[in-house]
Parts: C-alpha cells; structure tokens; sequence
C-alpha cells in the first residue's frame, strides 16, 4: 500500500533515533556499528521502493530503440546509488578519506561506462563532417 | 530487515558498555577493551549478511 513505506521509516527513524542517544551516552564505542546498522536498515527499506520504479522505466525504455542507451543509463544509476552509500556511510564515520577514495573508483568507472557513447558520439560527428 | 536489527545492535552496546564499566571499576581495564572489542566483532558479524544482501538487491535492481 502506498504510504505505508514512508510510516514505517519515519518511525523507525525516530526509534533508531531515541536508541542512538542511549547507547552514545553508555560508551562511544558503539557509534560507528550504529550508524553502520541503520544505513543497512534504512537503505534495504528505501531499495525496496526503488525496485518498481527502476522495473517500470526500464520495461519503457525496453521497447524503444534506446534500449541499449537504456541499460547504460540504468547501470549507471546503480554505480552512482552504490557508491553515494558508501561514501556517505564512510563520511558520517568522519573518514572522509575513505569516502573520496570510493568517490574515486565510482566517478572512474562510470567514464569507463560511457567510453562507447563517446565513440559513437564522434563516429557521427565524423559522418557528418565528411558528408557535407 | 527491521527495526529488530537496530535493536540488537543497541542491546549488544548497552551489554558490552556495562560490561566494560564493571571491568574496569574493578581494576581489569584491559578485559574491558577485549570485551569491547568483542561486541564491535558481534555485531559486524551480525551485519555482515545484511551489507552483502543490501549490495545484491542493488546488483540485482539496476543490473550490475
């Protein structure tokens, strides 16, 4: 049922939140588990509202002759998702470090992802320039 | 994937915090890092499974 998702993570949002406060209180140790487990919680939640959507777009771009466009574009939504996870994980730790260093890897791989549109960027560049 | 896992997690905290407190009220402030240690290791085994479900949907979603 629609709306029922976003209940369901506001309160846990303030559970996660009272639950916090005490165990920060009792010894800091504990807060980067914390912080950990509730990424993990509070992202499966939120992928579970993702799945239909991507679904949806991707059964759209399927019928088209964008459809190869379509599986680059998704695939790269995901490397972007992925990696804005984990940076922001590792930045609400205070290792920004590790946060940039994963920022890094994603930035790199979705250029190696879109190396082939470049080309055929060019490609009809070229066509072009030599038509005319 | 629920609220119980951040439940856990804080009841493994709020265990392994007085633990560490007795210990070290009683002179043994090394067994209480150990116990601390201990409880970081639980509860990152208890994550573990869940990190790699979370990057499997992920995978699985947007075709990884």
């Amino acid at each position: 049922m629609i709306g029922m998702e976003t209940w369901k993570i506001c309160g846990l949002a303030l559970v996660a939140l009272v639950v916090f406060t005490v165990v920060r209180q009792s010894g800091r140790d504990f807060e980067v588990p914390m912080k950990l487990t509730a990424a993990v919680v509070f992202l499966g939640m939120i992928l579970g509202l993702v799945r239909p959507l991507v679904a949806y777009v991707r059964q759209l771009l399927s019928a088209g002759a964008v459809s190869e466009y379509a599986n680059i574009l998704l695939t790269s939504l995901g490397i972007a998702v992925l990696t804005g996870i984990c940076a922001d994980v590792c930045r609400e730790c205070r290792e920004t470090g590790l946060a940039s260093y994963v920022e890094l890897a994603g930035r790199l791989e979705l250029l190696l992802l879109c190396l082939p549109l470049i080309k055929d960027i060019l490609d009809s560049v070229s066509v072009l320039v030599t038509s005319a | 994937m629920d609220v119980s896992l951040i439940l856990k997690v804080a009841g493994v905290g709020l265990l392994v915090a007085v633990c560490a407190q007795i210990l070290a009220k009683y002179g043994r402030d090394e067994q209480a890092t150990f116990v601390g240690i201990a409880g970081i290791l639980v509860v990152l085994v208890m994550l573990v499974d869940r990190i790699g479900e979370l990057f499997a949907s992920v995978r699985d979603i947007f075709g990884l």
